[in-house]
């Protein structure tokens, strides 16, 4: 263990106090919003709420969380995110390999690499991309909010980098051992690729979890809404308090449309489950967790 | 005759009769159409029913022998989106209300069935008193070449024009009258912002609060001015004219800067949105707020929620010469009923409205009323399950009527409908018993309420319609948002303190930028329903 | 007979086909949707029924209203600095927390950057209408604590384009700090030590070590960045702008989304939509295109 300079100690603090300084900085916004969705409806209409529950109140999330509705929509939600990690990951990687190899190994990954960017650049509009998966027949199905997603073509992009920077040596002994591609993939760069794998999962698993228009658009029936999707019904955006939909009879509930403790509440049960999750995944962030058994 | 025989011609008449009578039994039609889902916050089910299954659809069976099935439903802010997308993969379900411009397109497309004949043989005298109560205007605005092709979702419109709420507890303090002139509450806006009304011995208070988009909040003191943005009118020739170029405008974007000025506006309102606008009167920073009538429920409710003792009263717009002024409305419609051409049963939509119409606006039975309309216990509002719905013109202030009457016990209270007895009980319990949470509903239906102001605009006909109400040109449509966009950037800065004679150039290059086109377009659809 | 290059090539083939049969099926078959940018749109014709061809007329249009400039200026000026600074400030608070060494502190903070993601704009804007606040806000207090003039962060011109990068930063930079730090543990620790025994201090292992080990991925991320050069971020500027910063913080998106109010236009919509993909297009190729061609390496 190296003595460290003077320079490196000043750095050090310095390191640490911008860091902190730059956590609270992240930190204060949820506070604030985890203190609304605490505060009572006309506390938060006055601007009051701050960092810390005014009338503190757990009706907010009563309201948004005593209905069979958020129970079944977080069921989906669920089995949507477990699915939907499974099909991406596994995607994800097999694609990925092949497109990690140069030209002079798989003479069309150029071609084919292009391909896959160009879909992340051009599309068609909403129109067609909803009749075409209603005339795959996944309307009302968890699958449409998994199958047209399949492929997430930015995930492939990143893991088909991390996948060349692994030594090329790797390949050739395992090839010289007689192992199949598929075998290498899996028993080889896999294993090496976690840090990689890791961060992958979590973005698949918070890009499923936060995803709520297709639900909305791609359910015929509110029941197969997840989370997200449901979460969104409860919120009316009120952009034009006197504008026309206010004509009708709806003002009624304007009390309950007004109320920002229920989107607050809606912000933290929608982003809990990922906030508890990502510690976990952290240890894969870690350093030199495998390389450090690897044998030029 | 033999035994056998009249057995057998027995058996042959009882099989005939059965068959008839299964028939009459199973005369259940089917129709589909679209629909949003109901605020969930609002709207709670019994386990098994949702709003594809509700006291509502298994009502339109089994009393109008209609099978009403929802092909979808989704949320408020995506229907737009879904019917748009709908529409254009041509999966049009019998029925479903359609916007103003998806109306127009499915017109002109010859997608839609003529409903003139229906409309007159099926409609309700209920319903047709809902559809021609506020006017003959919205019937009007579906009828091209004299058929009705869709049924407006008729909405309250007149009811909803601004009215001017004023702190009262606040002139007391201050030792200020009541306004009687607009000149009076110009002098209750400056002493507002001027003379510490909270008593914090901080100037943090305002007159007027004003939004981003101005015409929210600022709409009611246009009209003080006799100014209307953002609608036709007629000139003294009698062709339309834009509201947003007269000179009245000019007056009232003086009035406004010279407030600004001195403070009695908010500097940061240009950041503002309505919700960050209703703040200042929830925090007790204003007393002065142009809203429609609901306004006691938001946003003043939640100022009373946290400071009891605050009152706020409502008058109706003065003007600035004293002369009867005349609130600004458009046309009264939310949306069109339209049924898709060769429907096998358009009168279905009918016969659903007038279940609605009945049940909602003239059904006395308290039974009914918890069943279909309102459970009051867990505030489940269950007629929005309901479909196919047309509201009413002046139902809140026929509403404000009848309670007033009970409570002075000139109306007997079987007059009242469900729906009304809810308002009655609710202004009760504050009259009573001094809830405060419920103080909003004696401000707006009860006496001193805003139906008084409602009941004193509509006795003197202080309305001014938008003149124009057809369908948007394409040059109409390629203009008017450059058009609103100069307009919003030129109002803001004056109100800031640009000079005056913006105003002006500002009239020019409207015209140049297309208002001219817009307006000659306008008038040929004008001349063309005379 | 299979030459034996081709069939070693096999197992990669298969191994994509599930990829591109799904990408074809839900990616390209929508492409036909393209089409309606050169229509004017009306869906009630149905999507292929007669809708009118008008060629570049919707191109035409938005060329032809007198602000396209000054907004596609807002645009790119705005995007152009989102991109630089999403660059360079997450990957200088990756390397800022490799060099801790205290587990618990660097894991929480990893958390901690990563919340304000979770936000939506609606949320976020609501918080930093206070936060700016030139009369409320506690960054304007601040700035009077230390002697300077209150700043109308949300309402002045001249600030606005750059409070639109800054929140923009706040509330997203955790996410690529995320993926430069995974990058990071790439870097074998042999390296670092053989710079130690070289004499190198920790900022020549910086810059002689971690930065190179980590540059496919800088040039990577900077390359797939570029692609939003026209997307400002239309979620953030609708619920942050107001008419009087419409002179420098009105998009492409904001101007679209405005039209639309008036009537939804597809057509119109869908051209936007192709121009930005185009534009975006041009400059990934082009930046892979100079990669290969002077420095022999292929992005992606």
């Amino acid at each position: 263990m190296q003595k460290m300079t003077r320079g490196e100690k000043i750095f050090l603090v310095f390191n640490y106090v911008i860091l902190s300084l730059v956590a609270l900085l992240c930190l204060f916004p949820l506070i604030h919003v985890l203190a609304i969705s605490f505060s009572a409806k006309s506390a938060v209409a006055a601007g009051v709420v701050r960092l810390w529950p005014v009338d503190f109140t757990l009706a907010s999330y009563k309201y948004v969380s005593n209905r069979p509705e958020f129970s079944r929509s977080l069921l989906i939600s669920i089995k949507r995110v477990f699915l939907g990690l499974l099909v991406n990951m596994f995607l994800t990687i097999i694609t990925a390999y092949p497109l990690s190899k140069e030209d002079k190994q798989f003479h069309s990954r150029t071609i084919i690499v292009w391909v896959f960017v160009f879909t992340m650049l051009f599309g068609g509009g909403l129109i067609p991309w909803y009749m075409t998966i209603r005339a795959t027949g996944l309307l009302d199905t968890i699958w449409a909010l998994i199958i047209p997603g399949a492929v997430p073509v930015y995930n492939v992009v990143l893991l088909l980098n991390f996948f060349r920077s692994l030594p090329k040596e790797l390949e050739e002994a395992a090839l010289i051992d007689g192992a199949s591609q598929w075998d290498i993939l899996w028993k080889i760069y896999v294993p090496l690729s976690l840090p990689a794998l890791a961060t992958l999962t979590l973005f698949t698993a918070v890009g499923h979890w936060n995803s709520w228009f297709d639900g909305l658009i791609l359910m015929n029936r509110p029941e197969n809404y997840p989370l997200q999707s449901y979460l969104q019904t409860i919120i009316v955006q009120q952009t034009n308090v006197a504008g026309s939909f206010l004509q009708s009879e709806d003002w009624r509930i304007l009390a309950v449309i007004s109320d920002r403790t229920i989107k607050a509440a809606q912000i933290f049960l929608g982003a809990l489950p990922i906030l508890v999750i990502y510690p976990f995944l952290q240890r894969y962030f870690m350093k030199g967790i495998v390389l450090g058994s690897l044998k030029e | 005759m033999n035994i056998k025989r009249v057995l057998t011609i027995g058996l042959v008449l009882l099989v005939i009769l059965a068959s008839i009578s299964i028939g009459y039994g199973a005369e259940i039609i089917e129709v589909t159409s679209v629909r949003t889902i109901p605020n969930p916050a609002t709207v709670k089910y019994p386990p098994g029913d949702s709003v594809y299954n509700s006291v509502w659809t298994r009502l339109y069976e089994s009393k109008l022998g209609i099978r009403l099935k929802y092909l979808w439903a989704v949320d408020q802010s995506q229907w737009e989106q879904k019917t748009n997308i709908m529409i254009a993969s041509g999966d049009l379900p019998d029925f479903f209300l359609a916007s103003k411009t998806q109306f127009f397109q499915l017109l002109n497309s010859g997608l839609l069935e003529d409903l003139t004949e229906v409309y007159k043989k099926y409609a309700s005298s209920q319903t047709k008193k809902v559809l021609n109560e506020g006017g003959p205007e919205p019937l009007a605005s579906a009828t091209f070449n004299g058929k009705l092709m869709a049924i407006p979702f008729t909405a309250l419109a007149k009811e909803a024009v601004p009215i001017l709420f004023i702190r009262t507890d606040w002139l007391t303090k201050l030792g200020l009258p009541e306004p009687k002139t607009m000149k009076d509450v110009l002098k209750i806006s400056e002493t507002f912002t001027k003379k510490d009304p909270d008593g914090n011995g901080k100037n943090d208070t305002f007159g007027f609060p004003v939004d981003k988009d101005l015409y929210n909040t600022v709409l009611g003191f246009f009209n003080s001015y006799h100014a209307y943005p953002n609608i036709w009118i007629k000139d003294k020739s009698g062709k339309l004219v834009y509201g947003s170029i007269q000179p009245e405008v000019k007056t009232a974007l003086k009035a406004l800067q010279d407030m600004y000025k001195d403070g009695q506006i908010d500097p940061e309102f240009g950041t503002k949105d309505m919700n960050k606008v209703a703040e200042l009167v929830a925090s007790g920073k204003v007393g002065i707020w142009y809203g429609a009538f609901w306004s006691p429920l938001w946003p003043i409710q939640d100022l009373r929620n946290r400071d009891p003792k605050a009152e706020w009263k409502p008058y109706p717009i003065l003007t600035i010469d004293g002369r009867l002024p005349k609130l600004q409305y458009s046309l009264p419609v939310n949306g069109y009923w339209v049924v898709k051409k060769g429907s096998k049963h358009p009168e279905a939509l009918l016969k659903i409205m007038n279940l609605w119409a009945d049940i909602f606006y003239f059904n006395k039975s308290d039974e009914i009323w918890s069943k279909y309309g309102n459970e009051p216990v867990t505030a489940n509002e269950i007629w929005q399950n309901a479909h196919a719905q047309v509201h009413r013109a002046w139902k809140n202030l026929e509403q404000h009527y009848k309670v007033v009457g009970v409570l002075k016990g000139t109306t007997d209270i079987s007059e009242l409908t469900g729906d009304d007895k809810g308002v009655l009980e609710r202004v009760r319990r504050f009259l009573e018993k001094g809830e405060n949470t419920v103080w909003c509903w004696n401000k707006i239906y009860g006496e001193g309420g805003s139906f008084d102001v409602v009941d004193y605009y509509k006795k003197r006909n202080c309305y001014i319609m938008d003149q124009f109400f057809g369908p948007l040109t394409t040059t109409m449509t390629e203009k008017l948002p450059v058009l609103n966009k100069s307009q919003s950037e030129t109002f803001t800065k004056i109100i800031k303190g640009a000079p005056i004679e913006e105003f002006d150039k500002f009239i020019g290059e409207w015209k140049r930028l297309g208002g001219d086109i817009v307006t000659k377009e306008v008038n040929e659809w004008y001349e063309s329903r005379k | 007979m299979l030459s034996k290059n081709l069939r070693k090539q096999i197992p990669f083939y298969l191994m994509v086909l599930p990829a591109m049969i799904l990408v074809f099926i839900y990616s390209y078959i929508p492409m036909i949707g393209i089409k309606i940018a050169f229509q004017r749109f009306i869906p009630a014709k149905g999507l292929f029924g007669p809708q009118e061809w008008i060629g570049l007329g919707n191109f035409t249009y938005i060329l032809s209203l007198p602000d396209t400039f000054k907004v596609l200026r807002n645009t790119v000026f705005i995007a152009g600095m989102k991109i630089v600074g999403g660059l360079i400030v997450p990957l200088i608070f990756a390397l800022l927390l490799n060099e801790i060494r205290r587990e618990w502190f660097k894991r929480s903070a990893q958390t901690i950057i990563y919340l304000p993601y979770f936000l939506s704009w609606v949320i976020f804007a609501g918080i930093l209408i206070d936060v700016l606040s030139p009369s409320e806000g506690i960054v304007n207090g601040f700035l009077r604590l230390i002697g300077a003039k209150s700043v109308y962060f949300l309402g002045d011109p001249k600030w606005f384009p750059y409070t639109m990068v800054l929140t923009d930063l706040w509330k997203n930079f955790g996410f690529s700090t995320i993926i430069y730090l995974a990058a990071l543990t790439n870097i074998s620790p042999t390296l670092y030590e053989a710079a130690a025994i070289d004499g190198a201090n920790r900022w020549q292992q910086t810059w002689y070590v971690t930065l190179p080990g980590i540059r496919p991925i800088i040039v990577l991320l900077a390359t797939l960045s570029l692609g939003n050069v026209l997307n400002a971020g239309f979620e953030q500027i609708f619920n942050l702008y107001s008419p009087q910063v419409y002179e420098t913080g009105d998009i492409i998106d904001t101007l679209v989304y405005r039209i639309g109010l008036i009537q939804a236009q597809y057509g119109l919509a869908t051209a936007i939509g192709l121009f930005k993909s185009i534009v975006s297009f041009i400059f990934i190729s082009l930046s892979y295109y100079l990669a290969y061609r002077f420095a022999d390496y292929r992005i992606f």
